[in-house]
């Protein structure tokens, strides 16, 4: 316990903060219009002013309230998985649907290590094969199991 | 009346048709299954799955879409209750309640039991539910035509707040996530004006931010992140679980009538309400269960009535939450508001022109509840051992999946690798909220109805040349936004209320 609501506090900066760009952002660069004719930026512009009160009314009485303490951000798993999805990102076009999923399975796992090396290979190869059968097979959508860059390599050469 | 029935049976006879086509009954069993797996699975939801799922609805036509996706939510409360009574864990939060009676009557090797009885029971609430829905729908829409873009307002205000302070978490912080989640609505081109806003000069974003992004990365990748290490997998005796064990006593069918009945009714009701839905419902009914039980302490020891009146009211729950999301377009919790996104991707808007404009689509859906709902009894009977074994299956499995779901599924909607990254962030951006306890749900609320709200908003001034008493002045809207602004004070109150009650306590322990 904390001797404040830091959570809410902060949460509710966010919102006010958030609020307050938003309505000067309208404000500055869209037109309001009039109340009978309302621009584009009319509406932002009120719903940023509300947020910011919203943001107010969640951060004050958490001054004066104990509070949880905010809980670790895990960042092992954060970065693991967020690698997981750049690798299938960037391989996807040139190496191909079922060695990028193989990558996101290898990646991913890392993020709380508890299936080992072996789990790991057969759950990769398991999913890249299912993946490719469910949304290249079942549902049609065309996607190529291997990318360009394996039609150039010439194996039997 | 002879018009009414008349007109129900057309309406019926058309959506049988419907439901019946051969690519409508794949996508139904196809829906029903995954939301029996995901329900038994801990750690996954419906929530997940239909986020999973929303980019392969654009390669599905708009009516086996929602099929499918109705399926998987309304399955996944039949899955969840095998985990709730075979782990104590529920699979999904309105399967919750019956742990505590459906637990202890596992552990009294009654478990066979509570898994027919619960399945009865779903089977009869959602049977009640559709019912319901088929009859009070036409009704509604007769009534919601004469409805101006002020009602509508109103109508979403009400929802939106309903559906964020009843939620679990801070209700304050719930409508700021709803704010928030109109506010990112917002982004795109003004449907008026055509004016870009808030797209900084981001050429992706002229059509708005895509929904897919948003629920892929705040259901998908956030709750990954935040899951991996909390989730853990439970075990389970699976040897006891056979045919023979299901079948109830004669003591266990007498005592389940009334409770079914009687928690049907309660998730009729909360269900079509915006905001409550079948956690409610389903609290509710096990509430009042055992103030009416002759003998309430057997309650939470195994009673089958504490476990037969809560899934009726989740199930039927389930049913009735598409009566105000297909006949008004209001979404009452964020399943639906992922529904009407589904069906927006389509080009249908939801309202109460669905009916008239798209009855196959309408009607289908409705009979397509009815096999769903036999469907998953045949699921949930004689493949239980299925289940069982499937509950086994540790977080740390599944995950990587999950991932993979989430790449592909992103990656297919625009074949499009920088989706991918949007996602990913949209994910850490996610995880960072939950951690301040800033709930996902009603953001994706709030972004749904945004731009509709700022239609019928534009519209209303327009129409009543800029008096913005309007909402107030006519009788339906202005009773809609009495109890908004009710629902309001009374959030703003019990906040700092709190905060004195707290401060006293921790005063208190300080002493």
């Amino acid at each position: 316990m904390l001797t404040r609501d830091y959570q809410d506090i902060i949460a509710g900066a966010l919102f006010a903060l958030i609020g307050g760009s938003v309505s000067l952002w309208a404000w500055a660069y869209y037109p309001l219009g009039s109340i009978t004719h309302m621009g584009p930026g009319a509406f932002p512009a009120g719903l940023g002013v509300l947020l910011m009160i919203i943001g107010a009314l969640v951060m004050l009485p958490a001054f004066f309230r104990a509070g949880p303490s905010i809980p670790m951000p895990d960042i092992r798993a954060f970065v693991f998985i967020a690698l997981a999805l750049t690798l299938f990102s960037f391989t996807i076009r040139w190496l191909g649907l079922v060695p990028a999923i193989i990558l996101v399975v290898m990646t991913s796992v890392l993020a709380d290590n508890k299936l080992g090396i072996v789990g790991s290979t057969a759950l990769a190869v398991g999913l890249s094969i299912a993946g490719w059968l469910i949304f290249a097979v079942a549902l049609g959508i065309p996607l190529q199991p291997f990318g360009q860059v394996w039609q150039n390599w010439q194996f039997w050469q | 009346m002879t018009d009414y029935l008349g007109g129900l049976v057309d309406n019926l006879s058309l959506g049988l048709d419907t439901a019946l086509s051969f690519s409508n009954l794949y996508y139904c069993f196809f829906g029903v299954l995954l939301g029996t797996f995901v329900g038994v699975l801990p750690g996954i939801g419906s929530l997940v799955a239909l986020s999973l799922l929303l980019p392969i609805t654009f390669h599905l036509p708009p009516t086996e879409a929602i099929v499918m996706l109705a399926g998987v939510y309304y399955g996944s409360s039949y899955g969840g209750s095998i985990a709730s009574i075979l782990l104590n864990l529920p699979g999904t939060p309105s399967t919750a309640v019956t742990c505590l009676d459906g637990y202890p009557m596992a552990k009294q090797g009654r478990a066979g039991i509570a898994l027919f009885m619960t399945t009865v029971a779903s089977f009869f609430g959602a049977t009640v539910g559709i019912l319901i829905m088929t009859l009070f729908s036409p009704l509604i829409v007769t009534f919601a035509l004469s409805f101006g873009p002020a009602e509508y307002f109103a109508m979403m205000v009400l929802g939106l707040v309903a559906a964020s302070s009843v939620a679990t978490g801070s209700p304050m912080k719930g409508i700021g996530m709803v704010v928030l989640g109109i506010i990112v609505g917002l982004v795109g081109s003004d449907l008026e004006t055509g004016q870009p806003r808030f797209t900084f000069g981001v050429p992706e974003l002229f059509d708005g931010v895509p929904l897919v992004a948003v629920a892929m990365g705040l259901f998908g990748v956030a709750e990954v992140i935040y899951s991996v290490r909390v989730v853990k997998a439970g075990q389970v005796d699976r040897k006891n679980i056979t045919l023979r064990s299901m079948i109830p006593t004669r003591d266990d069918v007498r005592r389940s009538w009334m409770p079914m009945v009687r928690g049907s009714g309660f998730g009729s009701f909360f269900g079509a309400l915006p905001g409550t839905g079948g956690v409610i419902a389903s609290f509710m009914a096990y509430a009042v269960e055992k103030k009416v039980a002759k003998e309430p302490e057997r309650f939470g020891k195994g009673a089958i009535e504490g476990i037969m009146a809560p899934e009726a009211a989740n199930n039927s729950a389930d049913q009735t939450a598409f009566i105000p999301t297909l006949t008004l377009g209001i979404p009452g919790n964020v399943v639906m508001a992922l529904m009407i996104g589904a069906l927006t991707i389509h080009g249908i808007v939801p309202g109460p022109q669905l009916m008239t404009r798209e009855p196959e689509l309408f009607w289908g859906l409705l009979m397509s509840f009815w096999i769903g709902n036999l469907l998953l009894l045949i699921l949930n009977i004689p493949l239980i051992g299925l289940w069982v074994r499937i509950l086994a299956i540790p977080y740390h499995v599944l995950y990587p999946a999950v991932l993979m779901f989430v790449a592909i599924g992103v990656y297919s909607v625009n074949n499009s690798p920088v989706d991918v990254i949007i996602v990913m962030v949209l994910g850490g951006i996610g995880y960072g909220m939950r951690l301040l306890d800033m709930q996902p749900a009603p953001l994706i609320l709030g972004f749904v109805l945004g731009p509709l709200m700022e239609e019928n908003f534009r519209r209303a001034m327009l129409i009543a040349r800029g008096d913005a008493t309007v909402f107030f002045t006519r009788p339906i809207s202005g009773t809609l936004m009495t109890l908004s602004l009710m629902l309001v004070a009374y959030v703003v109150y019990s906040s700092f209320n709190q905060s004195r009650v707290r401060r006293k306590t921790d005063a208190a322990k300080a002493l």
